[in-house]
């Protein structure tokens, strides 16, 4: 692999920036809903804050979509 | 009381693997498995007082506290698939009221994760973003320049119209100049995948997003990083930057059908 590579991709967990890592774990990801679950992924209202903050990546269509629902 | 929390889904053959492994999990708590017939929960017990969800929703929203626990839920799952080969990661902040609650949700749709499992094994999941500054006009075709000189050469009130024609013709020449951009760096991340995803893109920030797309590939697989290198040099000439993070376990591709 050339340096290019190494500079263009987040190999290490550690080198992963925050707003990467809440896009995989809060955006994406198995989302468990039901009355045995509690799952942030699911309240519509803290999506929508978090989305506010990750605007700039790609989140902030959908949650107004939903919160106009 | 504590509740579980729970970061994915393993193979239950991968438990015992991951038990001797000692993982520590989010804030220091001992990480341990939960198996039901083929099938492993990934877990570990957290107070309910502090993760309860009227306490939880109240905290996601605040980065500093989120950040170190979003980075111990990946750090766990980052080890899990080096361990298993194959996992179903799950959204931060999956929490139960007990094993038994756990073991339901592994009973629910048991063959459909299993087959899921097996479909991952081996594979990891990229993230690419192409973008451009919003003010930065791709595609600045010799139209733009020549109605810029006209611009320059005309009356106030004719500059207007002009002015005004000129943003229509820079909208449109970006559009086609992103989407263009958006294939090119699709059909070669395309061939390196054996999935993709098209992920939903915002508008109206600083950045124009042309595309943003979640890629399943073998996790050792050095064609995906080469690829990335090849779109980033591509693109870059024509100002685009790319931003890519990976190997990840499989958020999206777990989470599809």
């Amino acid at each position: 692999m050339n340096e290019e590579a190494t500079a263009a991709v987040a190999f290490a967990t550690k080198d992963v920036a925050l707003v990467d890592l809440i896009d995989r774990l809060l955006e994406s990801g198995v989302v468990l809903t039901g009355g045995a679950t509690i799952s942030v992924a699911g309240v519509d209202l803290i999506e929508l804050r978090l989305s506010v903050l990750l605007a700039s990546v790609d989140a902030l269509d959908r949650s107004l979509q939903r919160s106009g629902r | 009381m504590t509740l579980r929390y729970v970061y994915a889904i393993a193979p239950s053959a991968a438990s015992s693997d991951i038990e001797a492994a000692a993982l520590v999990g989010i804030d220091e708590s001992r990480v341990r498995t939960i198996p039901e017939r083929d099938l492993a929960a990934v877990t570990s017990d957290l107070p309910e007082d502090e993760w309860r969800d009227e306490v939880l929703n109240e905290r996601i929203a605040d980065l500093d506290w989120l950040a170190p626990r979003a980075a111990a839920h990946q750090e766990v799952n980052a080890r899990a698939l080096e361990l298993a080969g194959a996992l179903i990661p799950l959204a931060f902040g999956a929490l139960y009221r007990g094993d038994a609650r756990v073991r339901e949700m592994l009973q629910e749709e048991h063959d459909a994760k299993l087959r899921k499992l097996d479909e991952l094994h081996g594979k990891a999941e990229w993230v690419v973003t192409v973008t451009r500054d919003a003010a930065d006009v791709p595609g600045m075709t010799a139209d733009l320049a020549a109605l810029d000189r006209e611009i320059a050469s005309s009356d106030p009130g004719r500059a207007y119209l002009l002015e005004k024609r000129r943003t229509t013709v820079a909208t449109a020449a970006a559009e086609r100049a992103d989407e263009d951009a958006a294939r090119r760096a699709f059909d070669v991340l395309a061939t390196v995948s054996e999935r993709t995803y098209r992920e939903p893109v915002a508008r109206g920030g600083p950045d124009v997003v042309a595309l943003r797309v979640s890629l399943l590939a073998p996790r050792s697989d050095q064609s995906v990083p080469r690829a990335i290198a090849h779109i980033t040099g591509e693109l870059g000439r024509d100002g685009y930057r790319v931003r890519a993070s990976g190997p990840w376990p499989a958020y999206r591709f777990g989470a599809l059908p």
